[in-house]
Order: structure tokens, then sequence, then C-alpha cells
């Protein structure tokens, strides 16, 4: 540390090594997300092949040779369907985390804030949703509405709305506590002064680090959906979809076709936990310190 | 005692009135999601060959052509009864059937839970102990994989490396091996059925059956346990009292008491909500692995449409919960002075 | 022999900022103190001088964050070392004790009161449960607990805040310490109750001529019940000597600040000059840590200030110790 040197005057490295000292995780977390982002949004120009083209002569083709990761049942590229894959989790990940924060903030703002039946409401259906499998829930929605993308994503959405509204709720009560706030409030600042400018933005904070994890839910439950038969299915390029097909196979030992979406799915799920992990301890005041 | 009988008697008494509305409410759910689906379970009944007239007859006998609200009562009154209705998978009662595949799923869900737990809770508490040290950081990673790994994919590669590859385990379908002699159904348990029967060549072929579904499950299970014991633990160790007790010159070995007897609460509670949802959970792993459970056939009745099933596998689910809950609740009221 | 010798002691707080720069935060900078023993120190000053610290550097309590980065610490002559050791660990709890801040956490929520006195007994050594029982109901008659032997069967949670200090001070004198130290025993309690509370230290540790060391911001704590009061300002001890003395002479401008800040003290001459904001312990300036806020300050205050002896027990860090104004 140059005792001397003003702060603008680091080198421009210092920052993200600074970073990535203080939290692996998170810096890890990025690096997955950005990846498979990397992927999902250059497919055409990375994969060799289309996702949908079948090769009828060249069913379950082991890797190497002219599939990199092998052909599957139906003489599918696998590493191209994998690489389209990543567009699904995407596009189930972000639509449904949108919905998610349109809807949960806002629920989980107003709860804590103001209490009152709102606040029971959501407690009730936070009751309900703890005793009920979500996962059976889920599944009988999306077999119900329809198995399209779109309701999916709804579901997945408005499955998540409560447990975000509920992280946002435990952040608007702690606040709303706080001596800053009570200040705030005794100045003079009307309700909905006090709840935009003091309470939301450190709410936001706080509930930052729950984006990440809900998503990594969203893609995995997707992909779950899509196993069991709902939702998406073959020929489309999903990574649930795909290990479904995969399965039948591997029990007479041609594996790659369920290994290898499956390792995708694995891989950016833990990338989104790693991500919303390193989150919380990058936001966490009492982690600052330095041991030893 | 006889002041403690009451206070039990009368947590009992509240948490049942509490509980009715809750699980009422998941049936009423379960059964207007289930018949707002597009679903026709009539024509699946029926089958190809059937023609209008028929399709008609069978809907006015099942009463699907009923208003819902008309058709949750009829199900509400014959439920007050014990009826449970039946499958329309070769017309088998509900309950039955519930009574006979529970017990074979709550086998493979307690035992990866005490497994989990007798994992989980020690190195949970061991990374506690010495935060932000190796040990911490990799059983975090460990947690956090296990947390991502989907529970079909595992058991897929499980299969792959431990059956196709290496030829350890048993081949996947179902509890036993086809050769072996089943027990007299006791229970409903496989391994407890052998037990009572001392059919031991029955109890190794199960449990070599059971052997990788458990490990999947059981790392399913032992990441949030990892977790959850970490960050309780955490807590305490920041706490004041601890505090004071170092200040005191409290030896290692009676703060770690200390630390434990504070810690049994919000663990069993936590335990008591990860078994309610991996309760659930233990659908995929039935599924997986052949082993005809509770869950397997609830979720096959789903995707089918067999309303009655999906109706009564929830409705079990969801009484087990509240039991669940009931017990841990109950057994932390009587530990816990703080009630 | 001094009971007690604490010697030049610094502690520095370092941690990560949050362009992941490291931050020293100097919270204890050349502390040193004696005690005699069954002397009664009071240790003043405001929120962030670093009173508690001095205590948890005294129990070997320091943890990461925060360093020990020189200092001694003899206490019956033998050196005590600065951090978590064996001979730190036999001490505490028995020869030195702690009554800690807030009492209602500082009990084990899961133990009844009788076991945690007990328990502590048990830690240093004693073996006859029977003895140890009688000294937990002993102690608690000592502090004023009514019905002492219902009480040892009760839980933390039952008591009332004044009831569970008064359950830590017995803690804290039940294996007859040779130095209790109690910070800030007053939190929390309703002004008639503080009264009671110290009425009971005090007695009891003078009546077994036991060293003690107040910790506290309230100057009447220190008038009515110390011998010896030392102030601190910005992790330095500016001002230090019996009780009177100092309330009289007032040689160092802080303490002058201090004590026309009492609401007594206002209400008789008005407001005095504003007090300022506290010190910045990341960026500490050279010279006298309180020449921003001296009225009085001079070019000599920017360099490093010796210890002036005003008197042998009555010591001063000003190089302009002129008294009342």
């Amino acid at each position: 540390m140059t005792p001397a040197a003003s702060p603008t005057a680091r080198h421009w490295l210092a920052y993200p090594l600074g970073l990535a000292r203080r939290s692996p995780t998170f810096v890890v977390g990025l690096v997955i997300v950005l990846f498979f982002l990397l992927l999902a949004v250059f497919a055409p120009l990375i994969a060799p092949f289309n996702p949908t083209q079948s090769f009828s002569y060249e069913v379950l083709q082991a890797p190497g040779g002219r599939f990199f990761l092998g052909s599957d049942g139906n003489g599918m590229d696998v590493f191209s369907r994998v690489i389209y894959g990543s567009r699904y989790a995407f596009g189930i990940a972000i639509p449904a985390g949108l919905i998610m924060i349109g809807i949960g903030m806002p629920l989980g703002l107003l709860a804590g804030y103001k209490g009152g039946w709102l606040d029971e409401v959501l407690l009730r259906t936070l009751d309900v949703l703890r005793a009920f499998p979500t996962i059976i829930l889920a599944l009988a929605v999306v077999a119900a509405t329809g198995q399209s993308l779109v309701s999916m994503v709804v579901v997945i959405g408005l499955l998540d709305s409560p447990i975000f509204a509920r992280v946002v709720r435990a952040e608007v009560l702690t606040l709303r506590s706080s001596t800053f706030v009570k200040a705030a409030i005794a100045v003079g600042n009307p309700a909905w002064r006090v709840m935009f400018v003091h309470i939301l933005p450190n709410a936001i904070l706080g509930a930052t680090a729950q984006l990440p994890m809900r998503m990594a839910w969203a893609v995995r439950i997707s992909a779950t959906l899509a196993f069991i038969g709902v939702g998406i299915q073959a020929p489309t390029p999903e990574w649930g979809a795909m290990i479904r097909q995969g399965a039948e196979y591997v029990i007479t030992g041609e594996w790659w076709a369920a290994l290898f979406p499956g390792l995708a799915l694995m891989t950016l799920v833990l990338g989104f936990n790693l991500l919303g992990d390193g989150l919380t301890d990058l936001l966490d005041p009492k982690r600052r310190g330095v041991g030893k | 005692m006889g002041e403690t009988g009451a206070r039990i008697a009368k947590f009992l008494l509240m948490r049942v009135a509490v509980s009715v509305p809750v699980i009422l409410g998941i049936v009423f759910l379960t059964f207007m999601l289930i018949r707002l689906g597009g679903q026709d379970p009539v024509a699946m009944l029926a089958g190809p060959m059937a023609d209008e007239a028929m399709l008609s007859a069978l809907r006015a006998q099942l009463q699907l052509d009923q208003p819902m609200l008309l058709q949750f009562g009829h199900y509400m009154l014959r439920l007050a009864q014990g009826d449970l209705g039946v499958s329309w998978q070769g017309g088998i009662p509900v309950w039955g059937e519930i009574l006979h595949l529970f017990p074979a799923t709550l086998e493979l869900v307690l035992l990866s839970v005490g497994l989990a737990t007798l994992i989980g809770v020690p190195i949970g508490m061991r990374a506690a102990t010495h935060p932000n040290g190796w040990f911490d950081q990799l059983s975090r990673f460990g947690s956090l994989a296990g947390f991502s790994m989907p529970t079909y994919w595992m058991g897929l590669m499980a299969i792959l490396v431990f059956f196709y590859i290496l030829r350890w385990a048993p081949p996947p379908m179902g509890r036993l091996s086809i050769e072996v002699v089943a027990p007299t159904v006791v229970t409903g348990s496989i391994l407890v059925d052998c037990i009572l029967e001392g059919n031991w060549q029955a109890l190794g072929s199960a449990l070599a059956h059971l052997a990788l579904p458990v490990a999947c499950f059981t790392l399913l299970a032992a990441a949030p346990m990892i977790k959850q014991s970490r960050a309780i633990l955490i807590e305490i160790m920041n706490s004041d009292y601890v505090r004071y007790a170092r200040a005191n010159g409290f030896s290692k070995t009676t703060i770690r008491k200390m630390a434990l007897r504070n810690a049994a609460t919000p663990l069993l509670t936590f335990l008591g909500s990860e078994l309610t949802s991996l309760l659930a959970a233990a659908a995929l792993v039935e599924y997986i692995f052949s082993l005809s459970g509770l869950g397997q056939w609830g979720l096959n009745a789903i995707l089918l449409g067999d309303f009655a099933v999906v109706q009564g596998y929830v409705l079990t689910l969801a009484l087990f919960s509240v039991f669940i809950f009931m017990v841990i609740d109950l057994i932390v009221m009587l530990l816990e002075p703080r009630r | 022999m001094s009971l007690l010798s604490v010697d030049n002691l610094h502690v520095h707080f370092i941690a990560r900022g949050i362009n992941n720069q490291l931050r020293t935060a100097k919270a204890l900078n050349g502390v040193s103190f004696d005690l005699e023993p069954g002397q009664v120190l009071g240790l003043v000053g405001e929120t962030g001088a670093g009173k508690s610290l001095t205590a948890l550097a005294l129990l070997g309590l320091l943890r990461p964050p925060a360093q020990v980065v020189a200092g001694k610490i003899q206490f019956e002559g033998q050196d005590l070392g600065l951090v978590d050791n064996p001979a730190g660990r036999s001490a505490r709890g028995k020869s030195i004790t702690l009554i800690p801040q807030s009492p209602k956490t500082s009990l084990d929520p899961t133990a009844r009161i009788g076991e945690q006195l007990i328990r502590i007994q048990r830690e240093h050594g004693q073996t006859d449960m029977v003895k140890a029982h009688a000294r937990a109901i002993e102690m608690l008659e000592q502090v004023q607990i009514p019905d002492p032997a219902q009480r040892m069967k009760a839980w933390p949670h039952e008591l009332s805040g004044g009831m569970a200090q008064r359950v830590l001070i017995a803690a804290g004198l039940i294996n007859s310490p040779r130095l209790v130290i109690a910070d800030e025993p007053t939190t929390g309690l309703d002004l008639t109750v503080q009264a009671e509370v110290l009425d009971i230290f005090k007695r009891l540790v003078s009546a077994n001529g036991m060293s003690a060391i107040i910790i506290t911001h309230d100057l009447g704590i220190v008038a009515h019940y110390c011998d010896r009061m030392a102030v601190m300002f910005a992790g330095t001890i500016i001002e230090e000597g019996p009780v009177g003395k100092v309330f009289e002479e007032q040689r160092h401008p802080y303490t002058q600040s201090l004590i026309a800040s009492t609401p007594k003290q206002i209400a008789m001459h008005g407001f005095a000059s504003a007090v300022g904001s506290p010190p910045n312990l990341y960026d500490l300036p050279t010279g006298c840590v309180y020449k921003d806020r001296c009225p009085k300050a001079q070019a000599v205050c920017d360099t490093t200030l010796p210890t002036l002896g005003v008197g042998s027990t009555h010591r001063v860090r000003c190089h302009l110790p002129n008294g009342k104004p």
C-alpha cells in the first residue's frame, strides 16, 4: 500500500482482485453465470449443429468423432443441444425473476411497512406453502394450465414471489425500527416518501442476495418439471427434457445423453448459488474484518 | 406432572384447531387445481373406443359434470366418512394403497434424513467453530454443490457408476431382487418386515436396493443440514452468553456443551421443515429407482389426472407435515424453558 | 507491588473497506495504569473511547479483527499474556471476573440460575456440589435477592433486569476474585434500581477487600463509588488520579468539558462550548489526540506529549495542564 498515492492511482486490476480475495465464491459464481449467459447469447455462433437436427443414422454415437459430446437417442448432437439449453435456462430464470421482483418486492414492502391484513394474508400464504410440497404444486399447475414455456415461467415466478416477499418484509421490518427511519418520520416525511427514499434502497440491498438463489431454484425446478414430463418437451433442447430422454439409455451404458445436460444444469445452478452466497458475504458488514 | 399434562393437552388442542383450516385450504386448493386443468380423465378411463354417449354417461357417474363446489362438497362428505375414493387406474381404493405404500416412502426418507443429520450437523458445527478456515470453505462449497445437484440426475449417474460400471449395486428396479422371497407384509416397510420375520436374505437384498437411493437422498438432505447448523452455531458462538462464559474462563468442552444445548431447539425446528419438504422430494428418487412408494404413485397420478389419488397423496403429505410440526413443537415446548 | 499493572497497551482493529483496502482503527493507544489491592478505579469516557475494550484486553478476550499490537499486562506479578492462553484462562472467572453489560442476554438461556452459579465454581475446581450449592445461595442472599433457595431454580428469562444484574454480581464474586471488572453495570436499569445495585456491589467489594474497575460514562457513579478515576479519550488515558482531586482540579481540558456537560452543571452554568464530534480512529492526528477539539490548543500540541505528573498520584497528558478556567 503506497501511503501517499491517491486512490485513483491504484492499478485498475486491484479492484476485481480485491473483490476476489474477499469473496472467491462471488467471483466464481459470477464467472459461471456469465459463461452460460455468453453461451446462451452466442449459441448460434458456437454450436456446431442445429440443435433439433436429427441424424437418424448416427443415433447414440459416443463422444468424440463427429459429435463432440456424442449424439442422443434421436441422433441429435448433444453438444449443440446443451449450448442451446442455456437459452431456455435463462429464458425461464430471468422472466421468472422479474415476475418475482415485480410482485414480491411491493408485496414485501407493503406487508412489512403497513402490516395489517396484507401482512396476515402473506404470512398465511407462506404457512400453506410451507406445508404444501411446492414441487407438487408446480407440477399440478403446469400440468393444468398447459405445457408451455410461458405457463412455466408464470408459475415459477408466482411461486417464488411469496418467498421473496418474505425476505423483503424481514428487511423492511428491521429497517422500520431503525433509528434513521424513526428520525425521518419524526422530521415529518410523509409515509410514501419514507418508504421509497429511506426504506426501499436499503431493503433492496438486503434482498439482493436472495435474487440469485431464487433464480437457481427457478432453473432447477423448470428442469425437474421437464424431466418428469411436464412443461417443455422433446425435441426442445431443454436440459431437463434432455436428461429425461437420456435416462433410458443409462442402464445400457450410453451415458452421454444424460450426463452432459445434467452437468450443465448443475454447474449453472451452482453458479447462481455461489453468486448468491458470495453476495451475502459481501453485503454483510460483519464480515469485513480480517482475521489473524 | 399434572400441570405438564395440562399444558400438553392445551397445546395439542390449539394446534389441531389451527391446522384444520390449513389442511382444508390445501385440500381445496388441490381439488380446484387438478380440475382446472385441461386433462380429461374420462377420456383416459373410457379408453379410445368410447363414444360421446359413453363419455357423458361416465362423466355423470363420476359427478364430473357438476359444478366444482358441489363436487368438493361431495368429496368432503365422503372424506368425513373416511372414504378417499378410488384410483381410476384399476379401481384400487386410495386409502388402502396409501397405507400400503407410505411406509416404504417413510423408510427411505427417515433413513436418509437420519444419516444426513448424523453427517451434516457435526460438519456444520466444525465449520462454525473454525469460521473461514479451509474446512469451512470446503464444507460450504460441498453444501452448495449438494443444493445444486438435481437429485434425479445424481441418481442416474449413481446408477451408471455403481450398477453399470462397477456392478456393485443391483439393477434399479424395485426394492427386492426377483429371486428373493418377499417378507409377509406387516408394516409395509420392507426393512421392518424383514427383521420381524427374520428373513435375512430379503433384508440383505432390500438393503442393497436401498443403498443407492438412500445415498443420493442423503447427500441431498445433508446440504441444508450443514448450512443451517453452521449458521445456527455461528450465531450462538457470537452471542452474549458465550462471550460471558469465555469471560468466566470456561473450558472449551463446557462451552461446546452449552452451545449444543442452545442449538437443540433451532436445529429441531429446522429438521421438522426439512422432513416435510424432503418427503415430497422423495417422489423423484422413487421414480428413478423404481421403488414403489407413495411418491412415485402420486407423481404418476398427477401426470395422468387420476384425481382421487392426487388428492389422497397431497392430503397425506399435508397431514404428515402438520403432524411432524406438531411433534417437534411439542418437544421444543417441553425442552425450552422459554414458553 | 500493584495488583494489576497495565503497560502501554496498543490495540488496533484491522478491517477491509469496501474497496478491499486495509483500514486500521487505532482503538487503544498506549493505555497504562496500575491498580492497588482494595482500590476501586472508575474508567470513564464517551462511547468509543476504549473503556470496554480495555476490559476485554485485560481478560484476554480480544478476537480478530482486534489485534494487540503492543503492551503488557501483569496481574499479581504474573504476565497475563494478551490473548487467550492457559494462564489467562485459569485467572478468568476465578481471580479476575467480569460483570458484563447486558445482564439478561449474558446468562445462558437453557440453564437455571442455580446451575449456572454452580457451574462457575465447578469450572474452577470446586468438586463438592453441596458446598457449591450452599455458596450459590449465600451469594444470592448477599446480593439481596429474595427467597434465594427458590430463585436457584429460576430461568434467566424470568428475571427482571435488576435481578439479572444482581445475579451477575453474585456470579462475579462467587469465586472470591481479587479483581472485579464491572462493565457499564447500570445499563438498562431504572434509576432507583441502579443505586441499589451499585450499593450492593460496592459493599461486597469493600467487605472482601477486592479491587474493582467500574467502566461507565456516568460521572456521578464515579464520584460516589470509586477511589480513583481514569478518563479515556480516543484510546488514551488523558487524566488519572484520586477521584476527589480530579474533580477538584480538572487538569485536562477534556475532563473539564466532560464535567461541564453533566446535567447539573448545565443547569447551573448553561451550555459549555460544544463538545464536538468523536475522533476518527482510522485517522488519528499526530501529537495530542484532543487538539482538534481543545480550546487551548497551541503549536506545541502537534508533537507527542509526555505524561506529566501533577503529584505522584495524579497524571495528565497535556502540555498545558493549567487546571480549572
